[in-house]
């Protein structure tokens, strides 16, 4: 049974994106078949993130207007099995959409994959609408900073408003060390507020915008903390209980730091 | 999640020049931006009312006493319209225009309006009248959200940040209130704010404002059931319940300001 998940925020700068397109590529590399969705029309950014931008012909835009079938506006990413991205109109704005027309999109997509990762654009306006519309169920991408998680608890508001059932949360750029020496929110207090399942907690590290800039999705490096942290959230999403939180794991003993020395272990960047 | 204007007419604000003061009617439907808007147009035309005093007929309309002042204020600085005046049903506002805004206020018989919870994003209800009634919210008001009732309101959920509730009587939250919560609205200094835990960005009782000072938003558990805030003199105090209401002792640790817009 395909899915159609709307990762969102509120907040802009939150790592959306760069979520979107890590758990794609790791539900993706479990061997199922994913296609991401750019809802940022007009921004765009999922291409760049995830190297795609060169292949782009044709956009979403197109795909809703008939100038062209679904199939081929669909990007394959080449190093990744059954990934494929549908990028955004960088030349149109959100108005260029409707919800009723990203609902046939969806139910479009959904027959030939088994999940639909909609990359929701900031904000609160028209193309959080044209996000949510087709969306089964989302997932809230907030940071431990008291004015992602305001924004996020709206945006939890007004995905339960639109009826969907109850969002699940994920933590990003979480510091363990921060956290530990009271500088940072911890994650009991976010869940406090927000009140909602814990999905995942990716811990805060530069590789991330190395990553980001090369195009490459950091669940491709098997060393990365991010993206073993993004590959357990694959897990979770396809059912698979008690994976534990990376950014919650206890700093390593000698051991750990002589396999990571010997390159066996993932590399530990900021969080600790 | 549209919001739909309410359609556009030109008695949303009627003006009778004749009398002195002249008297301004506002449409008691229409929302206080809508209100605002036609108000400042009609004016802006009658270059003759200006600098004159005038007589505001808000008849049911449940204007609170922040959207009174900003009124108040916009017709003064903007069209030097003088506003000696006040008509409106009793539970509206006359409480606190009297004794606040010094204005002459004329009490009109009329039935208290329906009102309802409102989603976040819809335009709001206004307040209506009728202190005696009670509205039950069932649920955490997330950030966004607000609640605005004539009458006490009774919350079984948290308040969080950026969500609003709004009682011309008392608040009384079955959790923890951590947004704003104002109660006695239209000016009744008497009503209180009962939660299990206030640690709120703001509270509002009748005029007053308190923003709590920096230390207590990050408070050890608590040690008692719940925690009450009323106006003790012309300060909001916030102290464990103990059963009883208005509580007489009190120690004081928000800083009050009386609000000035």
């Amino acid at each position: 049974m395909s899915e159609c998940i709307v990762i969102t925020s509120g907040k802009g700068g939150v790592g959306k994106t760069t979520t979107t397109a890590n758990i794609g590529a790791a539900l993706a590399l479990q061997g199922r078949r994913v296609v991401v969705v750019d809802a940022d029309i007009g921004l765009r950014n999922l291409d760049v993130v995830l190297g795609l931008e060169n292949r782009i012909v044709y956009d979403l835009v197109h795909v809703v207007e008939g100038e062209c079938r679904v199939k081929q506006a669909l990007i394959k990413d080449k190093r990744i099995e059954g990934f494929y991205l549908l990028p955004a109109a960088q030349t149109r704005d959100k108005n260029a959409v409707s919800p009723d027309q990203m609902r046939r999109l969806v139910a479009q997509l959904k027959e030939t994959h088994d999940y639909v990762l909609m990359d929701c654009p900031a904000g609160i306006e028209q193309g959080f609408k044209n996000s949510i519309a087709g969306a089964d169920r989302a997932i809230i991408v907030t940071t431990p900073e008291v004015s992602a998680i305001r924004d996020a608890d709206r945006i939890i508001g007004l995905v339960e408003a639109a009826e969907l059932p109850e969002p699940t949360l994920i933590i990003n750029r979480y510091n363990s060390r921060m956290v530990k020496a009271g500088d940072m929110m911890d994650k009991d207090d976010i869940l406090e507020i927000l009140a909602i399942p814990l999905l995942g907690m990716i811990p805060e590290s530069e590789e991330v915008i190395v990553a980001s800039n090369r195009g490459q999705p950091a669940v491709l490096d098997e060393a990365s903390m991010v993206g073993e942290a993004m590959r357990r959230v694959a897990r979770r999403l396809e059912g698979e209980s008690d994976v534990p939180f990376v950014a919650l794991e206890e700093p390593d003993g000698l051991w750990l730091a002589f396999k990571r020395w010997m390159g066996l272990a993932p590399v530990r960047e900021v969080a600790g | 999640m549209s919001t739909s204007e309410p359609r556009e007419s030109p008695l949303m604000v009627r003006l009778d020049q004749e009398p002195d003061p002249m008297v301004i009617s506002l449409d008691p439907q229409a929302s206080f931006e809508t209100l605002r808007d036609h108000l400042r147009r009609l004016l802006n035309e009658q270059p003759d009312t200006h600098g004159r005093h005038a007589r505001l007929d808000v008849g049911s309309r449940s204007l609170d006493l922040f959207d009174l002042r900003r009124l108040l204020h916009m017709l003064k600085d903007e069209l030097q319209i003088y506003v000696v005046g006040l008509r409106c049903t009793r539970g509206s506002v006359h409480r606190f225009a009297e004794h606040e805004l010094k204005l002459k206020v004329h009490i009109i018989e009329e039935p208290a309006l329906v009102d309802e919870p409102t989603d976040p994003g819809r335009p709001e209800p206004p307040v209506a009248a009728g202190e005696e009634r009670i509205h039950v919210v069932r649920g955490t008001l997330r950030s966004g959200a607000q609640v605005k009732h004539g009458g006490d309101i009774v919350l079984y959920g948290d308040i969080n940040p950026g969500a609003e509730v709004l009682a011309s009587g008392n608040i009384t939250v079955f959790g923890s209130l951590k947004g704003m919560a104002h109660a006695g609205a239209r000016g009744n200094e008497q009503a209180f704010i009962l939660a299990l835990d206030i640690r709120p960005t703001q509270l509002r009782i009748a005029s007053f404002i308190a923003i709590p000072p920096e230390n207590r938003s990050r408070r050890p558990a608590q040690q008692h059931l719940a925690e009450v805030a009323y106006l003790a003199g012309d300060r909001i105090v916030i102290e464990p319940f103990r059963g009883r209401l208005p509580p007489t002792s009190h120690h004081s640790d928000l800083q009050t300001r009386r609000s000035t817009e």
